[in-house]
């Protein structure tokens, strides 16, 4: 009687371990096909604008040495040169990476490239701004504006001439971050004062319109009129929300936003210094 | 009757260890490979088989590549005759702001085989509360919102696109 029953059990046993074991075949036949990585959405890390600002008029012409140097502080140095005695006549790159292209005024001719991280006459080049440079030494900060050539050159003529394909940079423009802060706290104050619409090429979009502007409003004071396509920003072409709202949301991390706007046929680059 | 007894209680117990062992994390990695391509991208998530349920913590949602809501906990049920989704403590991304509250405390998804053309959901936050149907024969929604007194004062213009009826609640149909 007993050994009928534990055969009995055992029996049921049996069943129940091989019906785990066909549930574990099938889930590992599943495991085997199924996909063993999830999606991760790439978001773009850096949105500072690349900032370029090379005026090849200014760095061939030998009379600059005599124009005003742009030098905020003025301090001669131990080696006896003085960061007045030099003159930046270009910059390329964002604020931790890139180059300036430096002279001393006694020969602007020769000039020389100098990385972020480099020393040039002692002065450790610490980081690029929109139109200048900061440089290091003993622990004190210069700051060396990009010198500006005072004679008209070819390419302004050039601009004059032409209506098409050319590229109008505007002066700097100053933001508070408390304007920022107040619009972020105000969105919907950002769409009372100024209307966006995509605009697409087909089924890409090639920007975005600004269909309404209030003419009191900041936006309108940064120099946005009714009618601009905002194509890109910070370097950024803006072919979705994605890339128009990363913007936006990275903002607070910014020094810089440069807008690139199609007006009138023309490209017209908006820059702003977030102060 | 005593063998069909048997026979159910066998298929029973097979059906339980198949949810177990079942493969959750890679199923999940599949419908996220399956709702890629409508814009929706689950990231930063962690991941744990909890052998009868699946757990998500931190997941952050993205549609389109804008990153639009992160949600702090989800529950995942799937057992055949009843399976449910539950979402606790949702931030909406600030982009929405113009447009709703932006936080959800709660939200649950739930198909039974007791109403197997239906998919239910409830939904609670800083808005008020709403309940939605997916109808899966005639692939409509519909959502009959109870907005909260915040909603009502300040998003005045989202509920204008709403339509309302009878008892004070909002209604927003579509067929797809």
């Amino acid at each position: 009687m007993k050994k009928l029953s534990s055969s009995h059990i055992m029996k049921i046993i049996a069943r129940l371990l091989i019906l785990l074991a066909v549930a574990k075949v099938i889930s590992l036949g599943a495991w085997w096909y199924l996909p063993s990585d999830g999606q991760e959405l790439s978001v773009k890390n850096s949105y500072q604008p690349k900032y370029q600002r090379v005026d090849f008029k200014n760095m061939i012409d030998r009379d600059v040495a005599a124009n005003t140097p742009h030098a905020k502080k003025e301090e001669t140095t131990n080696s006896g040169i003085s960061i007045t005695n030099m003159i930046l006549k270009g910059l390329y790159g964002t604020k931790t990476k890139g180059y300036v292209i430096v002279a001393m005024k006694s020969s602007a001719k020769k000039t020389s490239i100098v990385g972020i991280g480099e020393k040039f006459k002692g002065f450790t080049l610490k980081s690029i701004s929109i139109n200048s440079a900061l440089f290091q030494k003993g622990g004190k900060d210069y700051i060396l504006e990009l010198a500006k050539s005072k004679k008209p050159n070819a390419m302004s003529k050039a601009k004059k001439k032409s209506t098409k394909d050319r590229v109008n940079i505007e002066e700097p423009i100053g933001v508070t971050r408390a304007d920022i802060s107040h619009y972020a706290k105000n969105p919907k104050q950002i769409w009372k004062e100024i209307s966006i619409k995509e605009v697409k090429n087909g089924k890409k979009i090639k920007g975005f319109r600004v269909t309404k502007i209030d003419a009191k409003s900041k936006f309108a004071a940064l120099g946005l009129q009714k009618g601009d396509l905002i194509i890109k920003a910070n370097n950024v072409e803006l072919k979705s929300y994605r890339d128009a709202l990363e913007i936006y949301k990275n903002i607070d991390k910014l020094d810089t936003i440069q807008i690139v706007v199609m007006r009138n046929n023309q490209e017209t680059e908006l820059v702003y210094e977030i102060n | 009757m005593k063998k069909l007894m048997k026979f159910l209680a066998y298929c029973l117990f097979f059906i339980i260890a198949l949810i177990y062992f079942a493969p959750k994390i890679s199923a999940y990695y599949f419908l996220e490979s399956q709702i890629k391509p409508f814009g929706v991208i689950v990231s930063g998530e962690d991941l744990r088989d909890n052998g009868f349920s699946l757990e998500i913590e931190n997941a952050d949602i993205s549609f389109k590549a804008i990153e639009s809501a992160k949600i702090k906990e989800i529950h995942v049920k799937i057992y055949g005759v009843y399976n449910g989704v539950s979402f606790e403590d949702i931030s909406l991304s600030s982009t929405v702001a113009s447009f709703i509250p932006l936080h959800v405390t709660s939200a649950s998804v739930t198909h039974t085989i007791i109403d197997p053309l239906n998919v239910h959901a409830f939904i609670e936050g800083e808005f008020g509360e709403a309940e939605a149907t997916y109808d899966i024969l005639a692939n409509g929604v519909k959502v009959t919102l109870k907005p909260s007194d915040i909603m009502l004062k300040k998003y005045k213009s989202t509920l204008r696109s709403l339509s309302k009826n009878g008892n004070g609640e909002y209604v927003y149909e579509k067929t797809f």
